[in-house]
This record gives structure tokens, sequence and C-alpha cells, in this order.
């Protein structure tokens, strides 16, 4: 099955059995790292992509379901000043992570960061329900995003 | 901060040419190999067990050897019998599962208190005066028996391999938490000079200590493929096949009998701990010895006893969590100690300072060790910060006077206090040696070389580096790390890299800066440690006292965390951020190990669903804590296992005193909370 979808900014077609795992089509077919292998469930988040502008598991993301869609992997997304919000909140805040589930908590982040709603502690904290990797302090994660809807604001204001 | 660009991880390393191996496993729990029966292979497909392996078919870790392949003695359900390699993995896979075994079936090992000889792996008695005596004394007898089960590491990677032919050299890339182990392995399976064999170590992340050992045989099983085939091989579990067949910590069943004075001093404590090592346990000396030298905390009894016995049982491998069964066993002591506390009706605080402290009493631990944990200022603090006194109090009153337990609130609160050992209980000369080696260069850079493969550990010799030399951080940098640049190290485990590395690398920056003024720069400075062959176990020992607060809903049974509190001696801090980050991020882990994270084993096996169904606490669901560092100036001391040790006893202890009962099983859900509840009502 031929299935087109944007990647990075790019058109692409892929010639694929429809229930395969996006995650494999990205690190085996176009050496996308970043998106990493872990639990193969959605659970850990070690594999996020943004799909059409959201952030997803790509394992459990059956290439049929991407046709016609805009995939950003973090490859392509460290190139934006988006992702110079979030990591430099991060920095700010000491967050360490292990870099196997960078992914997952970058494309979260970025996916608070973006939201028009104001969230509580609680509410950023609930948003990483999906990223299991144990190398954070949540504390700290919280701290960062907070740190990176600053920068965001202070840079779109200065437009 | 993510990890620096050498930290790479092994599932992203592929080579030009790549084959990938996949395990044959048997398909019995205890029986004999007879056969294995290949399909027929495609070209460029091959399978290897145990009769190509041209060295030593062993991996050998701290006095307990393993087979690489069975050759015939099966003693796992999903033991490696063999390999089936080539450039497609699917095609693999589909290979894997057309062979053919062929076996003798035999009765599994059981575990339990009935066992025979043959199944001791592991003993350790201590004695110290006659417990006998004041058990048979008429004096009540406090009885319990505690249970806890297998439970996965959980790492964000899976485990894998990928070995290759580079510069005349096999290069082995593995998320390994000891190198040097992997190399001596693959030298001795393939008879080769350890010099032919170059391992570097990738990421690890938060392993828990998975990746001790493991590494080392998937390594040796992918090098034999690899130099047989003459291709790279990599081997690279699925987060399933992890789960099922990777080393689980080992199960424990711990009694204890403790016999208190009308004063309130422990006259007596008798634990007995049996410890299931499942087939294979190549760390079980060390887990032997530590859950002995734990077993009676820090708490100076008039007289102890303490058996344990490691069984072998047909289980799969067992080995350590995180505190090597030090956690165990003071979740059993604990949780134990507090039902005594209630019932006699003393005052927690009071009661545990009491028997911390008896001048003339005996601990299995060095007393200069016991006697320098601070613990009047521990309890002091998580008491000031946690309001515990009151609360204790006033939670007793309320729990005893109520006579229905949907009568809310239900809240309790528990306080515990223990420790963390650092480096080896110090019978592993030989196998826990470590170095550092620092160059200033003729720029001002400093390099260090000391085979960390952790990025947190990095920022904290960093620190120090920068610190002892008054440099800028940004001209540290680490040498490369593999076995061939980095000095021979004993595995990054307990504590041992912050607790021997970091005065390691004090001394070298104290010698650099006494000779950078006065000697031509680049100046190279080593040191070295190794454990003494005689004394008390361990480097040092981090003391810590934790409460957790909980709140039930008699509803749901649901229990919320109110709040955590920690207190610890850390020594020296030379990166606070980093302490507390490494503190706080691993409460949710043992919170989750708490109430969670069960695994069911039948027959010998793992259903495979349950790699999915496995309960995990998420880390955003990290409660609010409070983490307590008193200031100290002496060396610095691990913390990794300090949340891993304790608060699942808080937790415990709070719980039980809603309860009314000891908690003696882990996990502790809901469910089982509601059975308890039901229960009650029956029995009324």
């Amino acid at each position: 099955m031929i299935i087109p979808f944007e990647l990075n900014g790019n058109m692409v077609y892929i010639d694929s059995n429809p229930g395969e795992r996006l995650v494999h089509i990205l690190r085996r077919r176009f050496n996308l790292l970043t998106a990493k292998e872990g639990c193969l469930s959605g659970r850990c988040g070690s594999c996020m992509v943004l799909l059409d502008g959201k952030p997803v598991p790509s394992c459990i993301v059956p290439v049929f379901q991407i046709r016609n869609s805009s995939i950003v992997t973090l490859e392509h997304f460290s190139a934006t000043p988006e992702y110079h919000d979030v990591m430099e909140g991060f920095a700010n805040a000491g967050v360490s992570m292990c870099g196997f589930c960078d992914a997952g908590k970058i494309f979260i982040a970025h996916a608070i960061v973006s939201s028009e709603t104001r969230m509580s502690k609680d509410e950023i904290k609930a948003m990483f329900a999906g990223n299991m990797c144990r190398c954070t302090n949540v504390d700290d994660l919280v701290a960062g995003v907070k740190n990176a809807i600053a920068l965001r604001r202070k840079r779109t204001n200065a437009k | 901060m993510t990890p620096t660009p050498e930290l790479r991880f092994f599932s992203d390393i592929e080579f030009p040419d790549q084959y990938y191996g996949v395990l044959i496993r048997s398909s019995i729990q205890r029986g004999h190999l007879v056969d294995i029966k290949s399909p027929a292979l495609p070209d460029g497909y091959y399978l290897y067990s145990a009769t190509d392996i041209p060295g030593e078919n062993r991996l050998s870790a701290m006095g307990t050897t393993i087979p690489v392949f069975t050759p015939f003695e099966i003693q796992y359900y999903g033991e490696p019998l063999g390999i089936i390699v080539g450039p497609d993995l699917d095609v693999v896979l589909e290979l894997v599962s057309e062979v053919l075994i062929e076996t003798e079936t035999l009765e599994p090992f059981q575990f339990g208190e009935q066992f025979s000889s043959s199944q001791v792996v592991g003993k350790r008695v201590l004695l110290s005066g006659d417990p006998d005596a004041a058990f048979s004394c008429d004096g009540r007898v406090f009885e319990s028996t505690s249970e806890i089960g297998p439970q996965d590491h959980y790492y964000a990677e899976p485990l894998g391999v990928n070995v290759n032919v580079a510069r005349g050299k096999l290069e082995i890339f593995t998320a390994t938490q000891w190198p040097f182990h992997v190399r001596s392995t693959v030298s001795a399976v393939l008879d080769l000079d350890p010099c032919e064999i170059r391992v570097v170590p990738t990421a690890t992340g938060e392993s828990l200590d998975g990746k001790v050992w493991f590494p080392s045989l998937l390594a040796a099983q992918a090098a034999l493929a690899s130099v047989l085939c003459k291709k790279p091989v990599k081997i690279a579990f699925s987060r399933q096949e992890d789960f099922l067949f990777s080393v689980k910590s080992a199960p424990v069943q711990i009694r204890y009998r403790t016999v208190v004075a009308d004063d309130g001093v422990i006259d007596a404590i008798s634990a007995r701990i049996l410890i299931n090592a499942g087939a294979y346990s190549p760390l079980i000396d060390e887990i032997v010895d530590r859950m002995t030298l734990a077993a009676t905390g820090l708490y100076m009894a008039r007289s102890y006893r303490v058996e344990t016995f490691a069984l072998k049982t047909n289980l799969p491998p067992m080995g350590a969590l995180s505190g090597w069964g030090e956690g165990q066993v003071l979740f059993a002591l604990e949780t134990h100690l507090a039902r005594v506390i209630s019932e006699r009706g003393y005052s927690p605080t009071e009661w545990k300072m009491m028997n911390l402290n008896v001048a003339g009493h005996d601990a299995p631990i060095d007393a200069d060790m016991v006697k320098g944990a601070r613990f009047a200022e521990l309890f002091s603090a998580i008491c000031a910060k946690s309001d515990y006194l009151r609360k204790y109090s006033a939670y007793e009153r309320l729990n005893h006077a109520r006579k229905d337990y949907r009568d809310g609130p239900l809240r309790g609160i528990g306080l515990v206090c223990g420790f963390q050992g650092n480096g080896f209980a110090g019978t592993r000369v030989g196998t826990s040696s470590y170095s550092v080696e620092i160059t200033m260069e003729t720029d001002g850079r400093v390099s260090i070389g000391c085979g960390l493969n952790s990025e947190s550990m990095r920022q904290v010799i960093t620190s120090i580096a920068a610190n002892s030399l008054g440099i800028e951080e940004s001209l540290i940098s680490f040498t490369g790390i593999n076995t061939d640049t980095m000095p021979a190290t004993g595995p990054d485990t307990l504590s041992s890299k912050v607790s021997i590395l970091a005065p390691l690398v004090e001394k070298c920056c104290a010698t650099i800066q006494r000779q950078r003024f006065r000697h031509p720069l680049p100046i190279t400075v080593k040191k070295s440690w190794k454990p003494s062959a005689q004394g008390y176990p361990f480097v040092s020992i981090t003391p810590a006292v934790v409460a957790c607060e909980l709140e039930l809903d008699p509803v749901t049974y649901d229990a919320r965390i109110r709040g955590i509190w920690v207190a610890t001696d850390a020594g020296k801090l030379y990166n606070r951020h980093a302490a507390l980050t490494t503190i706080k991020k691993t409460i949710p882990i043992a919170l989750s190990k708490m109430i969670a994270e069960h695994i069911v084993i039948k027959d010998g096996k793992i259903a495979p669903k349950q790699s999915v169904q496995y309960e995990i606490l998420s880390p955003s669901e990290q409660p609010e804590s409070d983490v307590i560092f008193i200031d100290s100036e002496s060396d610095p001391k691990g913390i990794g296992s300090i949340s891993l040790n304790l608060i699942p006893a808080a937790y415990a202890a709070a719980l039980g005193q809603i309860t009314g009962r000891q908690i003696t099983k882990v996990p502790v859900d809901a469910e089982s909370l509601y059975e308890f509840f039901e229960s009650q009502e029956e029995a009324k």
C-alpha cells in the first residue's frame, strides 16, 4: 500500500503494510532515531512525534493513519525557535533527562507551552502521564515548562 | 540535560551489512535438552548453540556461573539454548518460531520453608548474645512474616547489544553498568585475549541495577554469532522479551520475631530470610550479605540471630533491584516494629532513638558508622517538617476510637529509619576496584577518565572538579569511554561511583592543584581504590529517616499521599540540585514498587500479556515531598537507594496505622485493602 505523508516538511511516499508501526518506519526507513522504541504500547512516550501538530506515541500509530498527514520528529523540531524555548526553560530549571525519553518530554512540554489554556501544576504534571521514563524529577519538569511558557511569551511579544 | 554525544543508545547503532540475532529458548521449566531441530535455513542465516562455543560456556560473576547457551540441563522456562542470526529480522523471528526443541522434563524445585540442602546457593548466619533465652521467657513475642514478590526494573531502553569487528578488534556496544565484566565474559567465551575486545558502554538510563551482568550474557551470545558468521550482529530485546526473560528482583519471605523488655529495649530480634534466587543469580552472594546486614536495621538489640538462605528454584534468573535487598528487609523490619510500637503504646521517635544507640549492645555494621549516623538531627528535622508527633498521636486516637471504618477521615502517618549501604559489603575483592585519571592540559582544559556512563554522575563529578580546581565547568570533559581508554573499574552500582569516585576525583584535583604552578602542564594524576580484604562492610552508610502520611478513601480504597518527608545525611553535597533530583525522581519509583508493580509467575512462566498489563506508577504521579539534607562535611555518600529502601516501609507503616494491622505483602493495592476491610466487616 502506498502511503503519502509529509515528513519533517517534505512530502514522502512509502510502500508499506498498512498496519506497520510508524516508529518502525521512521527508524528503519528514514533513520530518524530520536523516536525510540521503548514499550511499543503507547505508555512510555519515548517514540513521541508531532502528528498534525499534536504529540502522539508513534509506536501505536499504524501507518495507514498518517495518510496525507504531517509528521514532525525531534530531528526537525530541534531547528525551531519553539524547541529552544522548551530546552532553555528546561535548562534553567535544571531538568535532567536520560536522552531516551527526550522526544516525549519535549513534545509534551511544547504542547503545554503552545496551549492557550493556563494550567495548574497538577495539570502540567498530568500531561506527562504518558511519559514513563524515570530519569527526571517531575517538579523540575513543571518548573521547566513554566520557564518555557515565559520564554515563549517573551519571544512572541517581542515580534 | 540530555546526555553528551558519545553516550549513545545501543539501539540507535546500526552497521553496514548488519545481522540480527534472536535467541532460541527452552519451553520447559526444568529438564534435559535432547535435541535442537533447526528448520531449513536460507543462505546467509545461521544457528549457533553451546557446541559452537570455542572457549568456556559460562558467565561468571561474584562466584556464580551461568551458561551462555545451555548444553544439556535446562533450569528455567525461556533459558537460551541457541541463537539464529541473519540479515532480515522478520525472517530470523520466523525461523526461531519453527525450531523444534526435544526435551525431557524434570520436576522443578519449589520455593518455601520446606527446601532441600541442594537448593541452598547462599547462606549467612549472624548470632549475637542468646536470643533463644529471650524468646523462651514469658514476655510477649511479636511475630510476623512479610512477602515481597518479584518486580521488574522497567528501564526505558530494553536490553540489547551490537557487536562489530572494527579497527582489528571485536567492538561491543551495550548499555552495561559493568563494561569490564562484558569484556572478561566475552574473552572467556571466545577464548580471546581481552586486548582484542573493546567494550563501548552506551547510555543506561535509570536502570535500577537491571543492567549489571545481564548485558554480559547477551554480549557473549552476540559476539559468538558475530565471530562465527563474520558479520556485525545485533540482539535487541522487544519490551515483551525483556519483561519475560530479563532478570527480576528476587522474591523474598522474611519472618521476624522480637521480644521487647519492659524498659522498651529490644531484648532479641530473630530474622529468617528466604530468598528465591531463581535458576541462576550471579549477584546472590552480595544480596545475601546485604539482606543479612540490614536485618536489624541500625537498631542495637541485646541479642539477635539472622539466618538468610538463598534458594535455587526453576524461575528465571533473579537478581538485585536498586539497594540489593536492603529495601525488602527494611520494609519487613520497620513494619514489624511499627506494630510493636503501636501495641505497646510507645512514642515512635523516642523508642527508635533509644534502640538506635544502646550502650553495650551489638549491631552487625561497624559501630563507628552506626554511632556516626546523626539520627537525633534527622528525626528532629522530619518531626519539625511533617508535624509527625502531633499527627501520629491524633491518628492513633482517632483510629482506635473508630467504630466503623467508613467513618472518615482514615488517616495515618508512618515514620521509619534506616540506611543505604554504599559500595559492596566488603567480600568482593578484585571485582570492585575503582580508578580515576585526571589530566590538566596546557590550555587549562581538564579531562577526566573514570568510566562514567551516567549523566547525573557526570554532573556531580564535573562540579567537584570545577570546584576543586577553581575553573569553569565548561573546561572539563570526560575521556572517551570504552575499555581501551578508561581505567578498569568495578560495576557502577550501589552508589560506588559517588562514594568512591568522588573522593578520588577530589584527591586527584588536590594533587594537580599542588603541582600545577610548580610543574609544567600537562599534568596527569591517577588515584585508585581497592576494598580491603578484612574489616567491616560498606565504604560508608547513608542514614535516613522518612515519614509518609496517607489518607484512605473508604469508598474506593485508594490511598492518597498527603506528604512524604525524607531527611538524610548525604555527606558533603557538591551539587545540591543533582542530589535533590536523585531522591525526588526515585520517590515515584519506590511508590510504584509498593502499590502497583506485581508479577505473577505460574509454572515458571510469566504470561506474555503481563508485559503490557504490568502496572507502573507514572512519574507524573510524584507526590508532594520535602527532602532535607543535614549539613555535613564528611565524604559524599550515596543516596540513590534511599527512597527505595525506606519509602515502602513508611507507606506501609502509615497504612498499618489506618488499618490497625501490619502490612505484610508488597504490592498493596486498592483491591487488597478492599478485601481486608470486607473481611473485618464479616468478622464482626
